[in-house]
């Protein structure tokens, strides 16, 4: 966090030049490092606090270790897994079919919402269709998408397609809605096509909510991915928790939980770092350094 | 033979000394959602002059964007007729330059990405439209925050900017929609000085809209007083004060400003007191 700060800092400055506002860059940057450093040791401290209580009080046989698990069993799971290479392959099997259902379903969304501008009865009649299939939890339509693509890998990129979908669709939909009537005026008033106040004004305005709805679509992806993994498939992380749930193996359960939560950190980190990257102008926006008027 | 050469000699005469701009005998009504006719411009004719600067002023929702609206081609008018140049617009567009409310600057673009924006539009290859914008960010000394993001700009200078970007388009006639209203009072001043003398350096002819009587008076040729829906022209004034004392600030001072302020005033506040 500390390092994306400084930079959007450095980027500010640079974009106005002669402004000799750049003096104030290093206190502030290491200001935020040392609130992130603060931050990062309480965090720390609290995962210690919480391991150690639940280890110390599995060993003084206050709580059920079988039912519960204990952090050294998770440990010792964890490292047989992966040893085996079964964790690898397990972790590696749900975040292909997530990142791929992601990718298909954000993408189809996104440019088929950004095309209902051209048309405003069209997304008058098909709106109450999208509202009524958002409502829809798509977890329920898994059965089914198994049925028709199997139990390997294709089902679970659909099922996150599918869930992915509608909500790129809605938002991109509403996003190129919401453009400033006078915007698309000043462009006719350049004598602009329609095609090119397409292209000009609602693609790269509408790309904030589109990626906002990335944030939003990479978790969804996650969930139907791993709820496809649990009704029907031979490996991914959640075929491997519902399969050693069932064999009352808590350890490697927990072992599957940690390493999900590591693998939808990670996804969502690198949806943020794109938005970063796609959307230069945002970063300037709230850290702009005003020259003074006139 | 003789007589036809002459007739279009003297044709082609006329439409140099032709108006800038002539609405003619314009109507407009919308439908409320009640599917009631609601009229809102009864009749409007006037003239503008090649390279003048008028101001229209009227009480606020009378109707003053609408008729910017349908000069630019962006509305039809429900009857009546537009010529810019002598030539019916129809229902085309890009003929006027638009300056509005608020600069509207894309924030995704750099200053001189938003600066060449009309004439990207136009089909104007990137050299010759980088070019372009850089000669008037020159003159204009914004040659510097070319490459900066219009957030990192004060009001001020964004609406120089926006200025600069529809000049670059070359319009013969600028049509400013109340540019200056979200400004505060010392840049207002400067700002109106510097687009005044912007707009009679490079020869264009401007109008504006504004609801500040007394920015219309300072900065105008002439004033053209609206009346309150449905909307027609009341009243027109010949200022000229700017042209006068060559700035739109030294036109404040002269000692009939009152005078056309008390006038114009009136003009405005009697159908204010109707309305409350």
């Amino acid at each position: 966090m500390a390092g994306t700060t400084g930079k959007m800092e450095l980027k500010a400055v640079g974009a106005v030049p002669k402004s000799g506002k750049g003096r104030g860059l290093h206190p502030r940057r290491s200001a935020a490092f040392k609130q992130w450093s603060v931050a990062m040791l309480w965090r720390t401290a609290v995962i210690a606090v919480l391991l150690g209580t639940w280890e110390a009080l599995v060993r003084a046989g206050a709580v059920n270790a079988f039912l519960i698990g204990s952090p050294s069993a998770i440990f010792r799971a964890a490292v047989s897994m992966l040893e085996s290479g079964q964790l690898a392959t397990d972790a590696y099997a749900t975040v292909k079919a997530t990142v791929a259902g992601f990718a298909l379903g954000s993408l189809i969304g996104s440019i088929g919402g950004l095309l209902l501008w051209f048309s405003k009865t069209i997304s008058r009649i098909i709106d109450p269709f999208i509202v009524a299939l958002n409502g829809v939890p798509k977890i329920a339509l898994a059965p089914m998408i198994i049925i028709w693509f199997g139990s390997g890998l294709t089902s679970k990129i659909v099922l996150a397609a599918v869930s992915t979908f509608i909500v790129a669709l809605m938002s991109a939909c509403q996003a190129a809605h919401q453009i400033d009537e006078s915007q698309i005026n000043l462009m006719k008033s350049f004598g602009a096509s329609k095609l090119q106040i397409f292209t000009k004004i609602i693609v790269p305005s509408s790309l904030p909510w589109i990626i906002s709805a990335f944030r939003i679509n990479i978790g969804l992806a996650l969930v139907s991915v791993v709820g496809g993994e649990f009704i029907s498939s031979d490996k991914g992380l959640g075929h491997m928790i519902f399969v050693e749930g069932n064999l009352f193996n808590l350890p490697a359960v927990w072992a599957g939980v940690f390493t999900l939560m590591l693998v939808a950190a990670l996804l969502y980190a690198c949806v943020s770092i794109a938005e970063n990257r796609l959307l230069p102008w945002n970063e300037t926006k709230s850290k702009a350094k005003r020259t003074p008027s006139v | 033979m003789h007589g036809l050469a002459a007739a279009e000699y003297r044709s082609g005469f006329h439409k140099k000394e032709q108006a800038a701009i002539a609405v003619r005998d314009v109507t407009k009504s919308f439908l409320n959602t009640a599917g009631e006719e609601i009229r809102v411009l009864d009749g409007i004719s006037m003239e503008i002059r090649q390279r003048e600067f008028v101001s229209i002023v009227g009480p606020s929702g009378c109707g003053k964007s609408t008729i910017f609206n349908i000069i630019a081609g962006l509305l039809e008018p429900s009857s009546g007729s537009v010529l810019v140049g002598g030539a019916d617009i129809g229902q085309s567009t890009g003929h006027v330059g638009y300056m509005m409310q608020r600069d509207l600057l894309l924030p995704w673009r750099t200053v001189l990405d938003n600066v060449t924006l009309g004439l990207e539009v136009q089909g104007i290859g990137k050299k010759d439209r980088q070019t372009a914008a850089m000669d008037y960010l020159n003159r204009y000394g914004l040659d510097s925050f070319a490459k900066a993001y219009p957030s990192a700009l004060s009001g001020g200078m964004r609406q120089r900017v926006a200025l600069i970007r529809t000049l670059v388009t070359q319009p013969d006639i600028i049509l400013l929609d109340e540019p200056f209203s979200a400004l505060d009072y010392q840049t207002r001043l400067v700002l109106e000085d510097e687009i005044l003398s912007i707009l009679r350096n490079e020869g264009k002819t401007g109008v504006l809209i504004t609801h500040d009587i007394e920015e219309a008076i300072s900065v105008s040729d002439r004033v053209i007083v609206m009346s309150k829906r449905p909307t027609y022209v009341k009243q027109t004034y010949e200022v000229g004060l700017a042209a006068e004392h060559g700035s739109a600030m030294k036109a404040r001072s002269d000692v009939r400003f009152k005078s056309f302020f008390e006038q114009i005033w009136s003009e405005l506040d009697i159908q204010m007191g109707r309305l409350s």
